[in-house]
């Protein structure tokens, strides 16, 4: 494994060194960025780990409850974001297992860069990998549990906000419970509150949408918390990083 | 400035005296508040226009629920004072005051069911207050779980006080969920600016109930920290003249 | 006694009523309790650690 470059590439006049200079902390963010995403792309097999679990889940309710589709149109929000929020929650584990385990997530702490920065690249590549093809599977999952059609672009829009705030508030959870062992429970037990706003909103976002009624003000109220998960979540993280790697 | 008056206040053998000393003087009121407005709530107050006699579950209801948030912010404030000035008493303080705040969390969950169910005809429903309740019962455990699972004391202080701090947003939405959506629960008739819109007759007993929650708390806090001081002070020399005593 | 009852009754909601009293009670005792036995374990933990440290010099 490549040690991993944070600084700049040396720059000088026909390729001859001078001084290496000093990345940016945006440009650091950015090569974690790229880094996790092609890791992540190596283990292939766990990419659809987290779509196969949420078709799966939400497959069960169908049989586990009925057949009849204006029945499940009912619970239809419900079971899409509570299979949402369970796929989320099981990838979450593995936001910073890995880097802490050979040492790389003390290093980007160590590095001079903000960690904060750092560990919201880390964060997108966990919702553009997770979040966002769940977001994108679940309106036809909702169509599997008799969703009109109309409502497909409001469900989409609501799990779109609802699994970048998932990522956001889970990423807390996992930072915090970096240190403990066997945490996954308890990763669920710390995210779970937290995340009852995104649900409650993106679950009603979705009801409306279904019963073709505007879903505007729950998807103000999900992109308020969004945003303010987006803003404070990443340095909470890590802060929380930094008290588990003491 | 010189800080070593304060840095005398926050020592652990201080505290842990002054603490003790304190004790008596919050919890003797507490419990003579408690037993007058019991007297007064149950006895006193008449009965409500609407709900009739069964209102006087508010006497207990809102005073735990009162204590759980009350008890949920001072942890979290202590907890960053803790974290950001790196006062070891302060994490004390927070882990003391989470089991109090989680059981009473539990009472007002359960004193809640048992007025709604005469009241609205169900044990629950998922309004926001009463929702944002049990988030608020779910923190505390995470809290309390979250302690237990680390082993080093000091991260586990610290990471806890990440996870109060971080919950508190929780606080002011138990507040004015009420005000915010439509709920089951009566907009605040008490905590509102403005004047109560209360009997009096009604609200005494509220208000001497809520104030001997209040000393109660302090009292069992207190009792709590010297138990946490002494488990947080490995061989101090201090000890020895304290457990003599 | 007619006062009496109607007082345990109070209008028909004493089954909610009591019990909510009641578990207010009990949790009130309880935390003092429990907080008092915290103080002891730890009273007693640190005199037994006192006691080997002195018995080791």
């Amino acid at each position: 494994m490549k040690p991993l470059p944070l600084t700049a590439e040396p720059s000088g006049v026909d390729g001859v060194c001078l001084t290496p200079r000093r990345a940016s902390s945006w440009q650091a963010a950015t090569r974690v960025f790229l880094r996790d995403l092609k890791l992540a792309f190596r283990k292939r097999g766990q990419l659809i780990q987290p779509i196969a679990f949420f078709i799966i889940v939400t497959a069960m309710f169908p049989l586990a409850f009925t057949p009849e589709l204006t029945r499940l149109r009912e619970v239809a929000p419900g079971v899409l974001w509570v299979s949402a929020l369970l796929a989320s929650l099981l990838a979450l584990e593995f936001l910073f297992r890995d880097d802490r385990e050979d040492g790389t997530l003390e290093q980007y702490a160590l590095s001079g860069h903000s960690l904060t920065g750092l560990l919201f690249a880390k964060t997108c590549v966990h919702w553009l990998l997770t979040g966002l093809p769940l977001a994108l599977v679940a309106p036809l999952m909702g169509g599997a549990l008799g969703v009109p059609i109309e409502a497909m672009p409001g469900i989409l829009a609501a799990l779109l906000l609802g699994t970048v705030s998932l990522s956001v508030i889970g990423a807390i959870g996992a930072a915090l419970t970096l240190g403990v062992k066997r945490g996954g429970v308890l990763l669920s037990l710390l995210t779970l509150p937290l995340a009852v706003p995104v649900m409650i909103f993106g679950a009603r976002a979705t009801e409306l949408a279904i019963r073709g009624v505007d879903a505007a003000a729950p998807l103000y109220l999900l992109g308020a918390i969004t945003v303010l998960g987006l803003t404070l979540g990443p340095i909470a993280a890590a802060a929380a990083v930094r008290i588990s790697l003491e | 400035m010189d800080w070593k008056w304060f840095h005398r206040l926050a020592s652990p053998p201080y505290i842990y005296g002054l603490a003790g000393r304190l004790i008596p003087w919050f919890a003797w009121p507490a419990a003579v508040s408690m037993v007058v407005a019991l007297y007064l709530g149950l006895f006193v107050a008449p009965p409500d226009r609407i709900q009739g006699e069964g209102f006087r579950i508010l006497y207990v209801h809102a005073p735990s629920a009162w204590m759980s948030v009350m008890v949920y912010t001072i942890m979290a404030l202590s907890a960053a004072i803790g974290l950001i000035w790196r006062i070891k008493i302060a994490h004390a303080v927070a882990a003391s005051c989470a089991p109090i705040g989680a059981s009473f969390t539990a009472v007002a969950l359960i004193t809640g069911m048992l007025w709604g169910k005469p009241m609205w005809g169900t044990y629950w429903e998922w309004d926001p207050r009463l929702t944002s309740e049990l988030v608020l019962f779910f923190l505390y455990l995470g809290y309390m779980a979250l302690r237990s699972g680390i082993e080093d004391l000091a991260q586990a202080d610290r990471a806890s006080a990440v996870l109060a701090i971080v919950g508190v947003v929780n606080v002011p939405i138990i507040h004015f969920s009420v005000e915010w959506w439509n709920s089951l629960h009566q907009a605040p008739s008490v905590m509102k600016f403005g004047k109560p819109t209360m009997a009096w007759s009604m609200l005494e007993p509220l208000l001497l109930m809520l104030l001997g929650f209040t000393l109660y708390f302090a009292a069992v806090l207190l009792i709590r920290l010297r138990g946490e001081v002494l488990r947080r002070e490995r061989a101090a020399t201090w000890l020895r003249q304290a457990l003599e005593g | 006694m007619p006062a009496v009852m109607h007082f345990l009754s109070m209008g028909g909601r004493g089954q909610y009523l009591w019990p909510a009293y009641g578990l207010t009670l009990v949790v009130i005792v309880m935390n003092v309790v429990w907080a008092r036995t915290i103080v002891r374990e730890a009273r007693e933990d640190a005199r037994r650690r006192l006691l080997m440290d002195g018995g080791e010099r």
